[in-house]
């Protein structure tokens, strides 16, 4: 499976400090950082490594910011690469000076770290609308045709993901799915899906899905933006009595941060270690239906040793005994604690073995997904 | 000083905010040693730029009396005006001081 690569953000500044804030607060959200401490060392880093985002300084010696924007903007190669300055002059003729020399924007010093963080995301989304139409088509072919070679990942394909998955499908043409992405070194996108039906279109879209979940969940994107922009899409290609429920969880091991997306799907399980599991509820409209569906958002913090489990409505739920996942998964609570000395890689199978030996019997097909922070 | 609350204001962990913490009181004091020879030298630009430095530098850290102080001593030497700079040194490398102290306790 190909690696998403991070987006790459070159900042041009003579302020050492200035440089290894912007480095750390950036670096620890997904970006890749270069550092340059003069305007020649920038344009030579920028000739050569193509970053997708400029931050510039304007008051340095030699070369000021005006004249590295200058000379950036007359070359081919680096024309493109939108530019933010960074600066302590906070006259009106000076920023406009800046905008007339191809800017896209201004942050003022002293700076807020996730000021910075919140612009560049926003003129990286800007900069690839404006320029990747042609570039977004071709990777949505090339990524439908990966996908359909091998749709669901296993632990071996993503050993820095930590996760085991059970998967089990009712019938031939199975509805549920899953999928593993890496959104940059540090942060995994974990997603699992329940399609309505199982027919042969299924696969197909599913195929996809995992298309949508490479084009849209990467670090400029928020989890709920990703959603939404994945739900926008769906809405369009699904024929009109097909949905899904799914959630989305995509994990930050740099910063413990774990957020949950969840459109109708069973909540998810945080198994925090050493304590008892707790249901993380969040309700949201199912995906594929509705333009203007929304979603429940869940923040938690979590530490090394954690595990969360993902799962489909085939283990909760039961038509036969009247069971719906919305009660059903509370009864399934301490099952999740039963596995939590089994490695990660085995769990959800081990959980599965238990429930089957103790008379469970699936009504539809099952998802089991267990990731450790 | 509470470093922590500083450190989560900026949305950074505490480790990282004090390894910073430490570099600015690195900084600063080469830069104090531009403005000293500024004052010397009587080169009010090269007062004005080692003041800039030191006001982004403190201000993006959140230490805004260092920051104010060394934007006063900025806006001054613009103006040519260099006899109150030794003054403000003082004060900042005071700061800076206080920064050392608690980075060693903490």
């Amino acid at each position: 499976m190909k690696k998403n690569q991070p987006f790459v953000v070159l900042a041009i500044d003579d302020n050492l400090l200035n440089l290894q804030v912007i480095e750390k607060s950036l670096t620890k959200e997904g970006y890749r950082i270069l550092t340059a401490y003069n305007g020649k060392k920038g344009r030579e880093l920028a000739v050569r490594k193509q970053p997708d985002l400029i931050l510039l300084d304007i008051e340095m010696p030699g070369e000021d910011g005006f004249h590295v924007i200058k000379l950036l903007k007359e070359d081919p190669a680096t024309a493109a690469i939108p530019v933010i300055f960074l600066t302590g002059v906070k006259g009106v003729k000076s920023k406009l000076r800046g905008f007339e020399l191809g800017a896209v924007d201004y942050i003022t010093k002293p700076f807020h770290p996730m000021e910075v963080l919140a612009r560049v995301s926003i003129h990286l989304k800007l900069s690839m609308a404006i320029n990747s139409m042609v570039l977004i088509q071709a990777r949505k072919l090339r990524q439908i045709t990966d996908a359909q070679i091998s749709m669901l990942p296993l632990p071996k394909d993503y050993p820095d993901a930590h996760f085991g998955v059970y998967y089990k499908a009712l019938e031939e043409a199975g509805g549920d799915f899953y999928d593993i992405f890496n959104i940059s070194d540090e942060i995994k996108g974990y997603f699992v899906a329940d399609f309505s039906g199982h027919d042969i279109k299924t696969s197909y879209m599913m195929a996809s899905l995992k298309a949508l979940l490479a084009q849209n969940c990467t670090p400029v994107y928020s989890p709920m933006e990703s959603m939404k922009m994945i739900n926008a899409v769906l809405v369009e290609i699904l024929p009109k009595i097909k949905y899904l429920t799914a959630c989305y969880a995509r994990l930050n091991r740099a910063t413990g941060k774990l957020t949950l997306v969840n459109a109708g799907h069973p909540p998810v399980v945080h198994l925090p270690l050493g304590k008892d599991p707790v249901l993380l509820r969040s309700d949201g409209d199912i995906l594929g239906m509705f333009k203007d569906a929304q979603f429940g958002i869940y923040h938690v913090n979590v530490a090394k040793g954690d595990r969360f489990f993902m799962y489909t409505d085939g283990l909760v739920e039961s038509a036969e005994n009247k069971i719906t996942w919305s009660r059903g998964a509370e009864s399934f609570v301490p099952l999740f604690k039963d596995v939590c000395s089994t490695p990660v890689e085995e769990a959800p199978s081990h959980m599965m073995d238990e429930l089957l030996k103790a008379g469970f019997a699936p009504e539809d097909d099952i998802v089991i997904l267990c990731v450790e922070v | 000083m509470d470093f922590g609350s500083m450190a989560s204001g900026l949305g950074l962990g505490e480790d990282d905010f004090k390894e910073l913490a430490d570099l600015l009181v690195t900084t600063s004091l080469s830069d104090i040693k531009k403005l000293e020879k500024g004052v010397a030298s009587g080169d009010q630009n090269k007062v004005a730029q080692a003041a800039h430095s030191i006001k982004g530098a403190a201000g993006n850290l959140g230490f805004m009396d260092i920051s104010a102080i060394a934007a006063r001593t900025e806006a001054q030497a613009r103006q040519g005006i260099l006899n109150e700079v030794k003054d403000k040194i003082q004060i900042i490398k005071n700061c800076l001081d206080d920064i050392s102290s608690a980075l060693k306790i903490s």
